[in-house]
Parts: C-alpha cells; sequence; structure tokens
C-alpha cells in the first residue's frame, strides 16, 4: 500500500544502520540490527523527521523500535499532512 | 573509487542529514589520503554524538582529516582530573567544552524570577569558576586549543516584555556571563568561546534545539545546529593548520557593480543608495571588512582595464578603490589563467584562493581547470550577495596581528620594490637599495600571537611545518632548554613586522632546530641566513657543538628545501628522516653585507 513511502524509508533505514535496502523486512529491529542503539535510534527520527517533514511527538519517539511500526507511523503522519 | 571533492559535491546538492552520514562514512573509505590529521576532543554534560559526521565532512571540507575523541556522558571532572585521563593520552589539537547552562546552574534558566540580583551574580561566578576550573585544568596538561560553548540566551525570557527593559533581566544576565566568559578565556591564552548563541540566531530555536530529545536523553541540539557548531570549531582547527584562505578573488561586472561597464558606461552601473545599486554598495562593504581582517583582494575581470579602473578611482559610490586590490588581472585571459598569475604574483598557492563570480559558465571554467580553488558562484539576485559572502567559513585566524591590518599595504609596497628592482644593475644593488634594518630577537609577551599565526599559516618556506598554539610558544619561550628566536624588518617602503622564526630546542652538546621559517614576502632577501647565522651563534655561545636541522617535505615547502645545504649543513644518513648537521667548530655563517643594520638581541 506505501510501497513509495516504504522504499523511501528503507533507503533512511539502510543509510544510517549501513545495510542494503533488500535486508530490511517488517521485523527489523534493534534485536536483529546491531547498529541500532539508543544514539542511532535519535539519529534515525531525526532523518525521517527531515526527509518526509513530520514531527513525532515524545511518546512516538520512545515507541518506535520496528521498521513495521516505524512504517505505519510514518504514513500516519504524512496522511494527516496531506489530508489536511 | 570516488574523490573527495565527488562527495563533498554530492552532498552540496542535498545536505540532508543522511547524506551527512553517508558522506561521512565515504570520505573514511577513501584510501590513500594525505590529510594532515586534527585531533579533536570534546567534553560535555550533554549527548553531542550525532554531531560526528558533520564534524567528519568540514574537517575534510577544509583539507583535514579528522580523529575524534567523546568524554564520558557529564563526566568532565574525572577526564580533567584523572592521572591517566584518555584525553590527555589522545593528544587533542583541540578540546572542546560543550556545557549547557540547564545543568550547570538550571536556575539561570528556569526559575530565574526566583532569583535577586545578587544571587544572579552569585551563580553566575559559580558558573565561570567552574568553567575556568575546568579548563585552567586542561591547559596545566595540554597546549590544545581549547573551545568552550557560550550559553543559549533563552527564547522566551523569564519576565515576559519586562526582560529586555532591566539589565537584570534574563537575556542581559546571560548576556553578560556570555562576555565575561570570553574574557576569562583570553586572559588564560588558546582558548575561545565557540558562539552556539551565534548559531541559535541564525538558526532560531525551533530548527536549533530539541525539546523532546533534551527531555528524552539529555540531547538537546537538533542536525542544523550540530552542523553550525561543527563548522565553527573547523573554522578553529583550519586557522591552527594553515588551511585558512588568504586572498578573495573577484569579478567585476555584476559582481561589485550591477550592470557592464563596457555596455553601460560609468553612468549606466547600478551602484549606490538606492536599489538595486544599494545591494551592490553592501556587498562591497562586507568586502571592504574582509580587507580589515588582513584578507588579501584581488580582481580577475574580462574587461578592457582603464574602464574598470576609472570605476575604482572616479565613481563617487564605489567604496573599493583601486588601492585595496594587491593583484588586478583585468584583460581577456582566460580566467583561470589569471588566477595561477595571481597566485604567482603574491607567492602563495592557487590553494588559498577564493574566486567570486556571477557567471555560472567561469565558475564552471575555473572550478575544472583549477579544482583546488574555492569557486563562489553568486545568486541571481544581488541582495543575496552580502550574506553569501559573510556566511564563508575560509578565513578565519586565531589573532588579528598588527601584520594583518597592515597586510594589503604590505603587497603594494612590494609592487614598487619590483620597479626598484627592475631599475636596478644586479639583485645586489637592487638588495643595497631596500636600505633593510634587521632584528632578530627572542620571543616575548607581545611577539608570541604573531610568531604562532607564523607557525600556523607559513607553508612555503617552512622546513618542519609545524603548527602551534600560542599556548605551545609560550611554553618553549619559557622553557629554558629552548630559544624562540624572530626576526623582524623594515626597509625604505614599509615595516614588514615579524616575518621569519626559529626555534630551537637544547640537548647537552646538540642544537636541534625544531622550526625554521619565514614568510613568502621576503623570500630572496637573505633574512634566513642572518637567522640561521643567529641561532648557530647562540647554539655556539651555548657550548653546543652540533647544529641539527631536519627538513619535512610536504606539497609545498619545496623553497625551504636548500636551506640546510646551501649554509654549511652536511646531510646525515638517516632510513626515513632527512637530517643535517652542522659542526660548530667551524666557521659560522656571515651576515649578508647587504643590510643597512643589523640588530641582534637575543640574550
Amino acid at each position: 500500500m506505501h510501497s513509495q513511502l516504504e522504499e523511501r524509508l528503507k533507503k533512511v533505514f539502510a543509510e544510517i544502520f549501513q545495510l542494503s535496502p533488500e535486508e530490511i523486512t517488517e521485523d527489523t529491529s534493534p534485536k536483529t540490527v546491531p547498529r541500532w542503539d539508543s544514539m542511532n535510534s535519535m539519529v534515525l527520527t531525526m532523518a525521517l523527521e527531515e526527509e518526509f517533514d513530520i514531527q513525532f511527538t515524545d511518546q512516538e519517539l520512545v515507541k518506535m523500535y520496528d521498521f513495521g511500526k516505524i512504517c505505519e507511523a510514518v504514513a500516519l503522519k504524512t496522511v494527516e499532512k496531506t489530508g489536511r | 573509487m570516488e574523490s573527495r571533492r565527488q562527495i563533498l559535491d554530492w552532498l552540496e546538492s542535498d545536505p540532508s542529514s543522511t547524506r551527512y552520514i553517508t558522506a561521512a562514512r565515504r570520505l573514511d573509505e577513501i584510501v590513500g589520503q594525505t590529510l594532515p590529521e586534527i585531533r579533536i576532543a570534546i567534553l560535555r554534560n550533554i549527548i553531542i554524538e550525532p554531531i560526528a559526521p558533520y564534524l567528519k565532512v568540514h574537517c575534510s571540507r577544509l583539507g583535514m582529516q579528522l580523529s575524534l575523541q567523546l568524554g564520558n556522558y557529564d563526566n568532565l571532572q574525572q577526564d580533567v582530573l584523572q592521572a591517566a585521563s584518555p584525553l590527555f593520552e589522545f593528544k587533542p589539537d583541540i578540546v572542546v567544552l560543550a556545557l549547557r547552562l540547564q545543568l550547570l546552574a538550571p536556575k539561570l534558566v528556569l526559575g530565574y524570577t526566583s532569583l535577586t540580583a545578587a544571587e544572579v551574580e552569585e551563580l553566575s561566578v559559580t558558573v565561570l569558576d567552574r568553567v575556568q576550573d575546568l579548563v585552567q585544568a586542561i591547559r596545566k596538561r595540554s597546549t590544545a586549543l581549547i573551545l568552550v560553548h557560550n550559553f543559549e540566551q533563552p527564547a522566551w525570557p523569564a519576565y515576559g516584555i519586562l526582560d529586555a527593559q532591566w539589565s537584570h533581566g534574563q537575556r542581559n544576565a546571560i548576556a553578560r556571563l556570555n562576555q565575561r566568559l570570553a574574557e576569562s578565556l583570553q586572559a588564560i591564552g588558546s582558548a575561545f568561546t565557540v558562539d552556539v548563541e551565534g548559531a541559535l540566531s541564525r538558526l532560531g530555536y525551533d530548527r536549533a534545539i530539541d525539546d523532546r530529545y533534551w527531555h528524552v536523553g539529555r540531547a538537546p541540539y537538533r542536525p542544523p545546529l550540530l552542523e553550525q557548531l561543527s563548522r565553527e570549531y573547523v573554522r578553529f582547527a583550519a586557522a591552527l593548520k594553515g588551511k585558512n584562505k588568504k586572498c578573495l578573488v573577484l569579478d567585476c561586472d555584476n559582481t561589485l557593480w550591477g550592470g557592464i561597464i563596457g555596455e553601460d558606461g560609468i553612468h549606466g552601473i547600478h551602484l549606490g543608495a538606492d536599489h538595486p545599486g544599494s545591494a551592490y554598495l553592501e556587498f562591497q562593504q562586507a568586502i571592504l571588512d574582509f580587507y580589515h581582517r588582513g584578507i588579501l583582494l584581488a580582481i580577475n575581470s574580462k574587461n578592457n582595464e582603464r574602464e574598470v579602473l576609472d570605476v575604482l578611482e572616479k565613481h563617487p559610490a564605489s567604496l573599493l578603490k583601486s588601492g585595496h586590490f594587491v593583484a588586478k588581472r583585468i584583460n581577456w585571459n582566460d580566467k583561470a589563467t589569471n588566477l595561477r598569475e595571481i597566485a604567482a604574483e603574491l607567492r602563495i598557492g592557487t590553494d588559498s584562493l577564493v574566486f567570486v563570480d556571477d557567471n555560472p559558465a567561469e565558475c564552471a571554467y575555473v572550478r575544472r581547470a583549477l579544482p583546488e580553488i574555492e569557486v563562489v558562484q553568486l545568486p541571481t539576485d544581488p541582495t543575496g550577495y552580502r550574506r553569501l559572502l559573510q556566511s564563508l567559513d575560509w578565513f578565519d585566524t586565531l589573532a588579528l596581528t598588527e601584520e594583518d591590518r597592515k597586510r594589503s599595504g604590505m603587497y603594494q609596497q612590494e609592487v614598487q620594490r619590483q620597479q626598484l628592482r627592475q631599475g636596478s644593475d644586479s639583485i645586489e644593488d637592487y638588495l643595497r637599495s631596500l636600505e633593510m634594518n634587521v632584528q632578530i630577537a627572542k620571543a616575548d609577551d607581545y611577539s608570541i600571537p604573531r610568531i604562532a599565526q607564523l607557525t600556523q599559516k607559513t607553508n612555503q618556506f617552512n622546513v618542519t611545518t609545524r603548527r602551534y598554539t600560542e599556548q605551545d610558544v609560550r611554553l618553549m619561550k619559557d622553557d629554558p632548554a629552548f630559544d624562540v628566536l624572530y626576526a623582524a624588518v623594515q626597509d625604505r617602503f614599509s615595516d614588514n613586522g615579524i616575518i621569519a622564526v626559529a626555534i630551537v630546542g637544547y640537548e647537552n652538546d646538540l642544537a636541534r632546530i625544531d622550526t625554521f621559517l619565514m614568510s613568502c614576502r621576503v623570500i630572496g632577501r637573505g633574512i634566513e641566513q642572518t637567522l640561521l647565522a643567529t641561532v648557530l651563534q647562540a647554539a655556539r655561545e651555548r657550548g653546543c657543538r652540533f647544529v641539527q636541522g631536519e627538513y619535512i617535505a610536504t606539497t609545498k615547502n619545496e623553497p625551504a628545501k636548500n636551506l640546510f645545504a646551501q649554509s654549511g649543513f652536511t646531510s646525515v644518513e638517516h632510513p626515513e628522516r632527512n637530517l643535517w648537521t652542522r659542526d660548530l667548530s667551524l666557521p659560522l655563517l656571515q651576515n649578508p653585507d647587504w643590510f643597512r643594520e643589523v640588530r641582534v638581541n637575543w640574550r
């Protein structure tokens, strides 16, 4: 459904965690990616906010723990934005 | 295989934070890099780790390779005071203190209205003392440049609209704190503030500060602010490592004025108090600020020379006069050739030039022909010129010396010297007619800033290219096992000030020349011979038997290559190093006989 969005997301993920986009699945998470520590989680959020021109709340920040969830959150945010 | 330039251009076309991360990684992957290293340590009471890619990229942009060490989070005392601290083992060139007032004195930030004026003062003094103690503890064990973040002003001050009315308002109190911080650092030496507050005002609070991550993880700075801060650090680094640019080369038509002089004529071009001429006038004012900081100005323009000179000399609104420019190439040659000639005339490398032009084709041509030159293409809207120029971060120095302020004048006197030279029968005849007075003396407090600056800036006549902070120089000056000597010269045209430096370390009967350098402006006048003669004399009087010199080749210091061979030194067999030695029982060097006077005062 969000395939284009997913592609863009994967690109950001790939750069920050030094993965190839094909390696990234819904279940990609700190458990499967050694570089995904709290520091890179912050770097990732900031990059996503910049890339998609969105803002997460403090509660959302601490809950973003796998690629699937992040994908949903970003999709929701961008829909909210364009829906306006 | 990507080049540094390709990576940086790729980033510049879309400078997103993701690209910074990628670019930093790719820069690291380039093999066989020969950029000089810069070692930066950051001590902090905040999370600032994400600054690393920005810092890496900007170091590379200014021709340096970054080694970064981050101190433990909020562990300053230990980082600085611990006997075997990793900080000092790291041997940093620069130590940054990234401290946020929220953690040093929370009440000055939140809860300010509960403080009396006396309590504000008390807290301010506590903060200053704390920072000063840290800086001095670092200074005791390191000669590194020390950079201290100044403190952010509140965007919404505690007393609302009344805050700005009172000297004890919050913003005024923090402004005063920042000013006192800068003064206390200046007193320590080779310590500076990083203007966080200035970066914040450029970006605005919402782009700079992240309140969420401040609460979630003590990481207050957003990527745009981290990017700005890394640029600020690197400006200091570039000044320290001699990577700063020296000359701003300007096009004329649609750059210094609006319109084309050859077509519009002196009365038709735009330059003056009203739009659009006012934009060009502002640009000229900003260029003059560069001039007064000791940055050389030159012209590179496709025009008839007479017409351009007429504007500079006769246009009533032109602030820039012919005399502000140390070199002019106003002709129909290609601009790359002109730039090469300008560099040669000023005796600086082409990589010390920055070229500014409005014409994209000229810019592209120069970029291709001379990739080492930074090219600034002006925007189509001239009201953006001034801001663009002011944002250039290539021209910083760590001090503004008397020599900087006089620099352009000195280059003009050089033209007069060349004329004298052409009218002389021989080189010796010319040198004699310059009527040079040379003073050689030991470093003192007055000369230290200039000596440190010369070690940072001199690339050509410099045998070892060792870069020193003022603090380094001061330590050697005070060390009985070292002599720090300088030479200054005046001639019939001008006072050139301090233009050569020798630093010699003594060990038993050996005198080792640690540094020997001379400004390129005075190459070919025999001053190095006089300074070296003094070095030998001083070594002999100390009871040394040998003087050892070393030549460390760089891409630029060819002019100093033969110094030792020409001065009676003999080459020493060594597998890696280019060492030279001179037996002090042999006759010492003579001063050239063309100086009018040589005063040596080093004892």
